[in-house]
């Protein structure tokens, strides 16, 4: 691949992340359930499309925007060894989902086979797969002692994040079509 | 540009627009079931032609159904926003079925799917 077309993908995808990360703790921070964990988690949508589209560099993308926001936090971080952990999690479990959804030709190469019902289904695949990596991770790492909860609500928040950054997509592509006059 | 690239560049592209594709393809809300889906056609050609649809009239419109289920369906629509209830302006017992802009949505988004097909 183009090495120019994969740094594009890295800085915009790490750009896109940790803004979508800023705007979910503005918008949903009433929704946060425990550290690292939410309701509602829009990054989990950005993930996905970064994921899907640009492979390995968009986890790296993800992994970078990740750092950047735990690098714009204030104070110390008391436990910097769990949170990296967390942060490389956030790339490196989408791309495990994406390798599943291939290993199950859920997708394939090009995404010929990739209609909207196999897009849900990627969704979810994605989610549970985050979700069960980060609360094994913060379970080992001894700052939650309640995986089932945890797993329950992160997965849900992945999903949710995800449908509100699908149908945003879908109403965006529908402006633009608008505005084309189709 | 070699051949390489422009196979990696259109494999890109290819990968792009069947996202897109899945993306525009997501499920609207609120959904119509076939029954629903049904009245808002049969109401459709009325409206087309500027009668009004009184909610009596629209509970026979379709004979196969009872007059209870369309009444029901008739609640159903309302409820998803896709009709909307007007008072006759003398009698305040007659009720008119009107289209929402919801249903000029849906109506539109079926036109356009008839125009992609036929483009097809």
């Amino acid at each position: 691949m183009d090495f120019r077309r994969n740094v594009w993908a890295v800085l915009g995808t790490s750009v896109v992340y940790c803004g979508t990360f800023v705007l979910n703790s503005y918008l949903f921070s009433v929704l946060h359930y425990s550290t690292g964990t939410n309701w509602i988690f829009l990054p989990s949508g950005v993930r996905l499309f970064a994921i899907l589209l640009f492979a390995q560099w968009g986890a790296l993308g993800v992994i970078l925007g990740g750092l950047g926001v735990v690098l714009s936090q204030t104070g110390v971080i008391s436990d910097p060894g769990t949170v990296v952990g967390a942060v490389c999690l956030s790339g490196l479990a989408p791309l495990l989902a994406r390798q599943i959804c291939i290993g199950f030709s859920q997708i394939d190469a090009e995404f010929r086979r990739m209609s909207p019902s196999v897009l849900l289904q990627v969704a979810t695949i994605f989610a549970a797969t985050s979700a069960s990596l980060h609360q094994i991770w913060f379970v080992w790492r001894g700052i939650s002692d309640d995986f089932v909860s945890g797993l329950l609500v992160m997965f849900i928040g992945d999903v949710l994040g995800t449908l509100i950054v699908l149908y945003a997509a879908k109403a965006a592509l529908s402006v633009g079509v608008r505005r084309r006059g189709g | 540009m070699t051949k390489t690239k422009s196979a990696n560049f259109s494999q890109m592209y290819t990968k792009y627009l069947n996202l897109v594709e899945a993306v525009r393809g997501l499920p609207s809300f609120p959904s119509l079931d076939a029954v629903e889906s049904r009245m808002l056609n049969t109401f459709a050609s009325a409206w087309h032609d500027e009668k009004q649809i009184t909610v009596l009239e629209a509970m026979v419109m379709l004979p196969e159904i009872s007059t209870t289920t369309a009444h029901r369906r008739l609640k159903m629509l309302r409820k998803k926003g896709m009709i909307d209830l007007n008072l006759d302006a003398h009698d305040n017992r007659v009720k008119y079925v009107v289209p929402t802009k919801a249903t000029q949505n849906y109506f539109a988004q079926l036109g356009q799917c008839m125009e992609k097909a036929q483009q097809v």
